[in-house]
């Protein structure tokens, strides 16, 4: 056998030379609208798949309603939060009597009613979005931050400091997380959202330390990481550099995940009466005093239920979006 | 494989030994001290000084750990400071109604989840597996005391055909009685539970459906249902039993606010009274019962891994 | 007499990006007791030819055919459960990855007995509680399909087989685990067997006894073989007949040492110049430039025309058909090719 042969057609004088070939391929290419998506960057491909995705598009919205209402909550509610009007008030129903203090009868509307203090239920229930976001967003901030750090050095050194570190989350991962954030409660003695936000916040630094442990152990060995071993580079620098950006995808759609478990913590210690003063608007406060007068007042609990799961299922449709988008797999982040 | 679960044994023993220690010097570094935060501020020295000699706190902190460990291992839990009960006592009454919740919340959610799982990932993209997938992320999306609520409203106030107040022992009232009270919380509990495994048995299913040897079985002749039952569930299973343990936590946690939904004493309710109340040796007591519960769940998943994989069944450690 | 005869095989795939047309209207047919080589670049649809044959596509996956004729019968007509009795039984396949193609959970021995039960009439229930039975309590040593998956284990040369066959796959090494599969696939003395890059994934010692066995079925079973490698001399020292796929079309088949001696589709030239050959110094190997396409809507005619150093305009808009250059059976696909005799076969 011998490969001669493989060159006898190049001499041919109407052959086209590389270039011409090129651009008539290209000439081709370019009428097919397939070859166009192919260059396309990853941001701009998990861009696409959002946009496309329409249980994202459904998340997204819910959320940012959420978060305008958290946010906008005053000029919303049509009430004062504190105000108060007749009690158990029906849904759609009017309360009658001088509210504004001028000696004149005033006819005040209630959308969803009132409840057993006679508080304009829909206004509770705005102000409670801006308790259940902050509460959220603050303690998964917390637990991200230090569940990171636990699960980088862990996982990035390796040793005795992973097996002690591992171990205390091994020993976090035993507890069920609102029976952890109870105990924390018992601990700092007292109810407050400070201490609501410390207890979730505690209770779920373990998600994110193995999360982020396990990518860095697939990552530490990776060539880039070792490059930057190899000349020299600190290990902090490494760290935040070259390791942390590479694990963003999964941390992403963890946090994603963990905001409307941390929503639904803090309803749940606020319906055991664990977690913000009894005066604050929350929904977990609400369902509990629906809960009292369930036989009286039915939309008491069921509206502030249907607002957290409203706002869960719009976090949860996000985040499992994401992790399509991201190509994350289900077993790699955690679901409580 | 004796070996691996020996191991896995004394994991468990261990992590339920961190959690009583961790739990004992917790309580010992509260600011002021238990007795202090206890009768409050204004209480005489003399009275916090006879506190402390009763709860054996004056005593050097190496002597109170042991005995502490001697009365855990004699199961002597202490005694309530609010009635004076023992403990043991309140536990015994209070555990089996948290378990019977947590029972029926496993069973229903087991009930309702592997089937639908299965459903859903066999006919992926069809119309069924829409429904399912829809109905779990519900599920996933709604915290137990909420569907308890809704439960209670529609069954016990505008149906009435359940009772949604108070729990009936088994040895007392009999079976019948005994499920009636605890039908509602055990299905409250267990439609979350439902929905988070549901979604891990379509998604493992579907990921042991593509493998390559679900290809092989089908290039050797083996049939569609045989496939799906002798070669693709034993696989599928494996995620899913981490799952469905782990997630028990979530049942217990659901069972612990769904007490309070349908008024039943269980040790949710011991909790929350124990830390309103500042009763530190029943808000400990509950805690490591709790994450005894949790290390005992883990320890049976381990052992039912060696029965479905056999890389770990054979002692094959790495994976 | 003909084993297997493929005319105008499309397979497409529908995906969110196109149409994928992995198989586009190949022709192929394999005589009893041939091994037929099938080469071709990785991507090129070698394996989607394979499984549209045993009808394994899965689901986006549509099977057309003029002819999918397999010992004269249309196997494109028959129902699943037909299928059923022909897969594994008078067709069976050895897929590329011996790592992933054993299940974990079943020990290799049952593997192979499964097989056995299925097709052969030995009186052994093949019910689904029978089944599950056998899965959760093992299979009986003393049945008759645990007695022939020990001889098959034995005659793919695994050693000790009778404590082997109690194994499950992880504690099997891949070469065992390809002779398991080979096992496998052998059990029912199939008419034609379907070997999927059978090596590629095994050490270079492993893959020649594996070749080794290949040819030995040949002779002990007088089993066809279709043998798909990207391995140019694989081909060289197994195959009757080479087939040489680009881009889900066929574009040049003769026997083996027709093609080897006188290749003449660019493509085929190209394939061999960039394989090493026994006489060819490493430095005078030349990899093709540019990369297989993506089969969705190839809008050029001819499919290697941008990477072909003989191309010219027209290649892009004319179909090569098929003509006959050189001796016996030798055709291929490239209108630079002048027609041995003036034969074309013109494609539909
Ligand atoms: N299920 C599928 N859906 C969509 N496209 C597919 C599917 N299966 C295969 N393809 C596409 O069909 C083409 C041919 O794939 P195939 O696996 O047959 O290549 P191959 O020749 O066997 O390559 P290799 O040598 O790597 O095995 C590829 O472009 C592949 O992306
Ligand atoms: S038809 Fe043209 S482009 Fe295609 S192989 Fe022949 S010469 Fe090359
Ligand atoms: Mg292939």
């Amino acid at each position: 056998m011998s490969n001669d042969h493989t060159t006898a057609g190049r001499s041919d004088s109407d052959a086209l030379d590389p270039d011409e070939r090129e651009r008539i391929a290209r000439r081709y290419r370019d009428e097919s609208p397939v070859e166009s998506t192919e260059n396309r960057g990853v941001y701009r491909r998990i861009r696409d798949q959002i946009l496309s995705d329409k249980k994202a598009i459904f998340g997204a919205t819910m959320v940012l309603l959420f978060v305008f209402t958290a946010m906008f909550a005053p000029m919303i509610a049509p009430y004062e939060q504190d105000e108060t009007f007749g009690i158990n008030q029906e849904p759609n129903s009017y309360s009658e009597g001088d509210y504004t203090g001028n000696g004149e009868i005033d006819r005040v509307w209630h959308v969803l009613g009132t409840d057993s203090f006679g508080h304009d239920l829909f206004t509770r229930i705005v102000f409670g979005a801006r308790i259940s976001l902050l509460v959220a967003l603050t303690t998964v901030a917390f637990a991200f931050t230090v569940g990171t750090a636990i699960g980088l050095i862990a996982g990035y050194y390796g040793g005795l400091i992973d097996e002690l570190l591992m171990r205390y989350v091994d020993f976090q991962w035993a507890f069920p997380s609102i029976i952890l954030a109870a105990g924390l409660i018992a601990f700092l003695g007292g109810l407050g959202v400070t201490n609501v936000v410390i207890a979730i916040g505690v209770a779920f630094i373990d998600d994110f330390a193995r999360l982020v442990r396990g990518e860095v152990l697939s990552i530490r060995e990776e060539e880039y990481v070792l490059a930057a071993r190899a000349i020299g580079t600190s290990d902090r620098r490494i760290m935040t550099k070259e390791i942390l950006p590479n694990a963003v995808a999964p941390i992403i759609v963890q946090m994603t995940l963990m905001i409307p478990l941390a929503i639904i913590a803090e309803a749940a210690l606020s319906f055991l009466g664990l977690g913000v003063k009894p005066t604050t608007p929350t929904w977990g406060l609400l369902l509990a005093e629906g809960r009292q007068y369930i036989n009286q007042a039915w939309w008491i609990s069921v509206f502030p239920g249907l607002a957290i799961m409203v706002v869960v299922l719009a976090f949860n449709m996000f985040g499992d979006s994401l992790r399509d988008a991201f190509d994350v797999k289900q077993s790699e982040v955690s679901e409580k | 494989m004796k070996k691996y679960i020996a191991k896995r044994v004394l994991n468990a023993l261990f992590v339920v030994w961190l959690v009583a220690t961790v739990v004992f010097f917790g309580l010992r570094a509260i600011p002021g001290g238990p007795v202090r935060t206890m009768l409050g501020a204004e209480a005489t020295e003399e009275a916090v000084n006879r506190m402390r000699a009763e709860l054996g706190l004056d005593q050097p902190l190496y002597v109170q750990y042991v005995e502490w460990m001697i009365d855990l291992m004699t199961f002597d839990l202490g005694q309530s400071l609010t009635s004076g009960e023992q403990i043991s006592v309140m536990m015994a009454s209070a555990v089996p109604r948290t378990l019977s919740i947590a029972l029926i919340g496993v069973v229903v959610g087991l009930g309702i989840a592997l089937p639908t799982g299965i459903i859903s990932a066999t006919r992926k993209g069809q119309r069924s597996d829409y429904v399912a997938t829809v109905a779990a992320f519900l599920g996933l999306s709604m915290p137990a005391f909420f569907i308890g609520i809704l439960l209670a409203l529609v069954f016990g106030v505008w149906w009435g055909v359940l009772p949604i107040v108070g729990y009936a022992p088994l040895q007392e009232d009999g079976i019948v009685e005994w499920f009636r009270r605890i039908l509602l919380p055990g299905i409250s509990v267990g439609v979350p539970y439902a929905a988070v495994v549901m979604r891990m048995t379509r998604s493992s299913l579907l990921e042991v459906l593509d493998a390559e040897y679900m290809r092989t079985a089908k290039a050797k002749g083996v049939g569609r249902t045989t496939r799906l039952y002798k070669h693709a569930m034993q696989n599928a299973l494996i995620p899913v039993v981490t799952v469905a343990g782990i997630q028990i936590a979530l049942v217990l946690v659901g069972s612990v606010t769904v007490e309070l939904v349908f008024g039943i004493q269980g040790i949710g309710r011991l909790l929350v009274d124990a830390i309103l109340d500042r009763n530190y040796p029943v808000t400990q007591a509950v805690i490591l019962l709790v994450a005894s519960i949790m290390v005992f769940m883990n320890l049976s998943v381990d052992i039912i891994y060696t029965f479905l994989d056999p890389r770990i069944r054979y002692g094959d450690e790495a994976s | 007499m003909t084993m297997l005869q493929i005319e105008n095989l499309r397979t497409e795939f529908e995906t969110p990006r196109g149409t994928v047309t992995a198989v586009n209207g190949v022709d192929l047919h394999i005589d009893n007791g041939e091994i037929v080589g099938l080469v071709g670049e990785s991507g090129s649809g070698k394996s989607v030819l394979a499984q549209s044959v045993m009808r394994l596509v899965e689901d986006p996956g549509e099977i057309t055919a003029d002819e999918l004729l397999f010992k004269g019968e249309p196997l494109l007509e028959k129902s699943e459960a037909e299928m059923t009795t022909i897969r594994g039984n008078e067709i069976s396949m050895v897929f590329q990855d011996p790592m992933n193609s054993l299940n974990p959970t079943i020990t290799v021995g049952e593997q192979i007995a499964e097989t056995v039960r299925l097709h052969q009439d030995i009186g052994e229930s093949i019910s689904l509680p029978a089944e599950m039975k056998r899965k959760i309590i093992g299979a009986s040593k003393a049945s008759e399909s645990w007695r022939r998956a020990i001889e098959m284990l034995e005659s793919v040369q695994i050693p000790h087989p009778e404590s082997r066959a109690t194994d499950y796959p992880h504690e099997f090494s891949g070469g065992m685990r390809q002779r398991a599969m080979i096992a496998i696939a052998l059990s029912c003395e199939p008419d034609l067997l379907i070997a999927d890059e059978p090596t590629t994934a095994l050490d270079v010692t492993i893959q020649a006894q594996i070749l080794e066995e290949l040819h030995s079925i040949l002779e002990v079973f007088d089993t066809s073989i279709l043998l798909i490698t990207h391995d140019l001399a694989v081909v060289a020292e197994t195959c009757d007949r080479v087939n040489v796929m680009y881009a889900g079309e066929m574009v040049e088949r003769a026997t083996t040492r027709e093609l080897f001696s006188n290749p003449q589709h660019p493509y085929t030239q190209a394939l061999l110049a960039s394989t090493p050959q026994v006489e060819t110094a490493v430095e005078e190997l030349e990899p093709i430039p540019g990369t297989v396409p993506e089969p969705i809507d190839i809008p050029y005619a001819c499919h290697f025309a941008p990477r072909c150093p003989e191309a010219k305009e027209e290649c892009f808009e004319v179909d090569p058909a098929f003509r006959r250059v050189g001796s016996e059976d030798h055709e291929a696909a490239c209108i630079r090719r002048d027609p041995v005799d003036g034969e074309v076969i013109e494609n539909e």
